[in-house]
């Protein structure tokens, strides 16, 4: 499989007063392939969201680079960046914020369209039509309603339908389903599913909810405090977390099951460090529990330990 | 449960007016609550629990437009025939609620020893030296580093987790009987909220309180509630142990809700059983079984008649087709 | 509303709009704001006596069949001065609010949305007109530009662009964050675009609300300037210039001032009640619940 999209030391740092500076990415290098889901974890303040507005150019990121199909946007501006935006579409956690209130649900979706260009108005009824129906919407039950009057997942049916409509390869899906209530969540996962099949499209997924992103990536990347911790396939990662910080988080996530003993985290008691100040060395090395005086001098690299699996830790739980 | 409840609700109801028409919140509800057990109660939004919970200790209150009925008995007396005073007491010194935003349920301009030290002045008679020393203390027994010198922060200055252990601290200072945990964890992150929802049941289990679990999260649920009710559209529809409920659901909705559930053991790409529809509008309630529109196992019955929750064992559910029963 | 809501996932949901009340509230304002305004328009044909007519034996009289709302000091018809004064008013006070909105607006939406220097100095712009004293800066403009309706009217218009300027700065903050804006981005949109489709629409509710207590602050504005005789000159009447004119009687014909004073107060009174209702009104979420 060719890489859809290259993401090379991309920094996003902003000041908030004072002199200080969120250092939200830090050098995340990571490639999404064409076809594939990546699954994006993190925490708040891992910058798993940072990261993905900063692919999309919104801003720039502060350094670094992101390869997409060829086009480096990082150095795109105006008009020609504008220009390949409709191939990378976005899809937020708040789908009633994600939508302009005082715009009738069929001018949302075919906004794209007017904006690059398909001045044919029976051509961009058609087209409307036809992402409505294939996001389960009913074109004439929702054509002239505004946002407010649907529900959450329908607002996020909504959202896709918008996302879909110019046919992008990469949609960037920042936690779909976790403003959604949970009977809905499912309809809206197996949506996401569809679409990828039926339109060809790569998806980078970002989620707190490891059930959820097991349940949807072919492969995942772990976040935390702005460094990539893990890289692996989906399966591997799941069975046998390299990074003491994946193994924690698995082993924090309660199970829908009463029979299943929560795991142990092992985690050293404290909160997670704000990304104002992180640590020296490794930045997961304040909770980890195998942290010894190497990780406080030394950055662990993310490094390969097995074909398509890479962590970036001085001691990983898989050799 | 053998012992004698130490919270009983009977047929509670609370009733907002809106432009739209009654909005039948909470309708009907009935549990029970012994002593140093967790109840969870389980819903998606809208379905009633957190202002289930709220009209119990009079946080919804009947004003204009709202009605609140039923009877809540907490150790043989009703709450709400208590005088205001009365009502106060139970409430300061015999009740903790812990919410989910600490930034909002804390004062922003006390200092944190203070507000924690506050309801043991008013409700043990503490001065305030003593109650600046049990408030230190609880700090650090909630897991506070440093418990003297946070004391004298804002809550500001302190990250979500540890302001849910100061709001914890906070709730359990009079030494309460009942624990109300009003989705104390939605707002953290998941590492975070494994060391809250293991504090909480520490000072539960030391402390022999009863408590009450709110929460969306089923995972949540499992793992903490002895018991389980789920709320649907306002009514309880299933209550039974936590074992029951997530071993042998008998009513449709939950047992489709389990099904939906992305699953750590299943494998990446596996469908999922999704529930078609959503929750239905409050406003506009109709007769009958308010999933029923969204139920594979609905018959005409479902649509004209509403199920009562009838009781099987300890296992109660509101449905006309329960499910077998450990088949 | 009979729609059915069966059609599981694909149906929209069929959420009804309330039924919106026409509370007294809202009628009473509502209906002299109208009155105000047809008469104001329709002056010229309702066979009303010249405003400007003199009848100097006939001064200072109390209302009566022939003069319903009696005459003034120079014994003109009070009526016909009120309504053809509404007129005057009515242009001043739509008028330069209006002004104040387009560039105020402007200002404030392209300080809200670019944010940076351009906020800065948006920002610099606003305080400097804040802290230039209103009527002094109102005196200046009259007696320069001398004294007419459209110079009274541009004073005026030009005073109220820094309160536009912030209402419409601070709403266009809250839209700007808002992820459909970000969404518009990722499809492309220029900022033109994004400006005058996803933010314009919903800044203009909030900005008529606000437009309708302007108004009254205006009219009241323009009684201030005639007070001290920089109004809009004689014999145009104007409700500001009748106070003003009514003072010197006011012991012995206490009508000619109250009367013009008690329909400004109205007036003013309506557009408040109208502008607070409509503002409740505005807000798509509200009527959602």
């Amino acid at each position: 499989m060719n890489d859809l999209l290259r993401i090379s030391d991309l920094v996003v740092e902003y000041p908030v007063g004072g002199g200080r500076r969120v250092h939200a990415v830090s050098g995340v290098t990571l490639t999404v392939r064409d076809g594939e889901t990546l699954g994006l974890v993190g925490e708040s303040g891992s910058g798993k969201s940072s990261l993905a507005r900063a692919l999309l150019q919104l801003p720039p990121p502060q350094g670094g680079s992101v390869l997409f199909d060829g086009n480096e946007l990082t150095q795109l501006r105006g008009k020609a960046l504008r220009a390949v935006r409709p191939r990378l579409q976005m899809i937020f956690q708040d789908p009633i914020a994600s939508l302009n209130p005082r715009r009738k649900v069929a001018e949302i979706i075919a906004e794209p369209l007017i904006v690059s260009g398909v001045a044919d108005a029976a051509e961009r009824t058609r087209r409307v039509r036809s992402v409505m129906e294939a996001v389960g919407l009913d074109p004439d039950l929702v054509w002239n309603r505004r946002p407010h009057e649907f529900s959450g997942g329908q607002c996020q049916r909504i959202a896709i339908a918008r996302a879909l409509v110019l046919e992008p390869s990469l949609i960037v899906c920042d936690e779909p389903v976790s403003a959604l209530d949970v009977s809905i969540r499912a309809q809206i996962l197996n949506l996401l599913e569809d679409m990828k099949a039926r339109f060809g499209l790569t998806l980078l997924f970002i989620a707190h909810d490891l059930a959820v992103v097991k349940s949807v990536s072919d492969r995942v990347a772990v976040m935390y405090l702005g460094k990539l911790c893990e890289v692996a396939s989906s399966e591997d990662l799941f069975a046998s977390p390299a990074h003491p910080y994946t193994a924690a988080l698995m082993a924090a996530i309660p199970e829908p099951d009463p029979d299943l003993p929560l795991g142990d985290t092992k985690l050293k008691p404290g909160d997670p460090p704000s990304p104002l100040d992180p640590p020296s060395g490794c930045r997961f090395r304040t909770r980890c529990p195998l942290a010894e005086p190497r990780c406080a001098t030394e950055v662990p690299p993310l490094r390969a330990i097995a074909p398509g699996r890479e962590v970036a830790c001085h001691f990983p739980l898989v050799a | 449960m053998t012992n004698k409840p130490l919270l009983s609700v009977r047929d509670a109801r609370v009733g907002f007016t809106t432009v739209r028409g009654v909005v039948r919140a909470v309708d009907g509800v009935s549990f029970e609550l012994a002593e140093g057990r967790t109840l969870g109660i389980v819903g998606e939004s809208g379905s009633g629990k957190s202002v289930l919970v709220r009209s119990l200790i009079g946080l919804v209150s009947a004003t204009t437009g709202v009605e609140v009925e039923g009877q809540v008995v907490f150790e043989g007396r009703d709450l709400r025939k208590l005088s205001p005073a009365d009502f106060r007491r139970v409430l300061g010194s015999e009740i903790g609620i812990v919410f989910q935003d600490p930034m909002t349920s804390l004062n922003p301009v006390t200092k944190i020893g203070r507000q924690i030290g506050e309801g043991l002045r008013l409700n043990r008679g503490l001065d305030r030296a003593a109650a600046d020393r049990r408030a230190v203390e609880l700090l650090s027994e909630v897991g506070i580093p440093e418990p003297e010198r946070r004391a004298r922060q804002y809550p500001h200055e302190l990250s979500g987790g540890m302001r849910q252990r100061v709001a914890i601290a906070i709730a359990i200072a009079c030494a309460p009987k009942l624990l109300i945990a009003d989705e104390p964890t939605t707002a953290l992150d998941v590492t975070v909220q494994r060391q809250i929802l293991d504090l909480l049941q520490r000072e539960q289990r030391q402390r022999g309180m009863a408590m009450i679990l709110i929460t969306h999260d089923l995972g949540v649920a499992a793992s903490r509630a002895d018991d389980i009710m789920v709320m649907y559209a306002g009514r309880a529809v299933e209550a039974a142990s936590t074992r029951e409920i997530f071993r042998t659901p008998r009513m449709p909705y939950t047992e489709a809700l389990l099904r939906s559930l992305p699953r750590l053991s299943d494998r990446t790409h596996t469908r999922l059983t999704a529930i078609p529809g959503r929750p239905p509008d409050l406003a506009r309630r109709t007769g009958g079984c308010a999933f029923a529109p969204r139920c594979s196992y609905r018959t005409e019955r479902c649509d004209a008649e509403q199920p009562m929750l009838t009781r099987e064992g300890g296992h109660g559910f509101s449905c006309f087709h329960p499910l077998a029963n450990g088949a | 509303m009979s729609v059915s809501a069966t059609k599981s996932t694909l149906a929209a949901a069929p959420a009804s709009r309330p039924r919106r009340r026409l509370h007294w509230a809202l009628v009473l304002p509502l209906g002299w704001l109208l009155l105000v305004v047809f008469l104001a328009i329709t002056a010229d044909w309702i066979g009303l006596p010249d405003p400007a007519a003199q009848e100097l034996i006939l001064r200072r009289k109390p209302p009566s069949a022939e003069y319903l709302l009696g005459t003034d000091n120079l014994g003109r018809d009070m009526l016909s001065r009120i309504i053809y004064g509404a007129r005057t008013s009515l242009i001043v006070g739509i008028c330069a609010p209006f002004l104040g909105f387009l560039v105020g607006g402007a200002i404030g939406m392209s300080a809200g949305y670019f944010r940076g220097k351009i906020d800065l100095l948006a920002v610099g712009f606003i305080d400097v007109l804040l802290a230039f004293p209103a009527l002094v800066l109102a005196l200046t403009f009259t007696a320069y530009l001398g004294q007419s309706l459209f110079n009274v009217t541009l004073a005026l218009g030009i005073l109220s662009i820094p309160a536009a300027a912030r209402v419409s700065r601070a709403n266009t903050l809250a839209w700007a964050n808002r992820d459909f804006v970000l969404a518009a981005r990722t499809i492309g949109a220029s900022n033109w675009r994004i400006l005058t489709r996803e933010i314009l629409p919903n800044l203009l509710p909030p900005m008529f609300a606000f437009w309708l207590v302007a108004i009254s602050v205006i009219i009241v504005a323009e009684g201030a300037l005639s007070f001290l005789g920089l109004g809009i000159p004689a014999p145009q009447p104007s409700w500001g210039g009748m106070i003003a004119d009514g003072r010197e009687a006011l012991d012995v014909a206490p009508h000619t001032a109250l009367i013009p004073a008690a329909v400004m107060f109205a007036t003013v009174l309506s557009l408040n009640f109208v502008g607070d209702i409509v503002r409740n009104m505005v807000d798509p979420r509200r009527s959602a619940l």
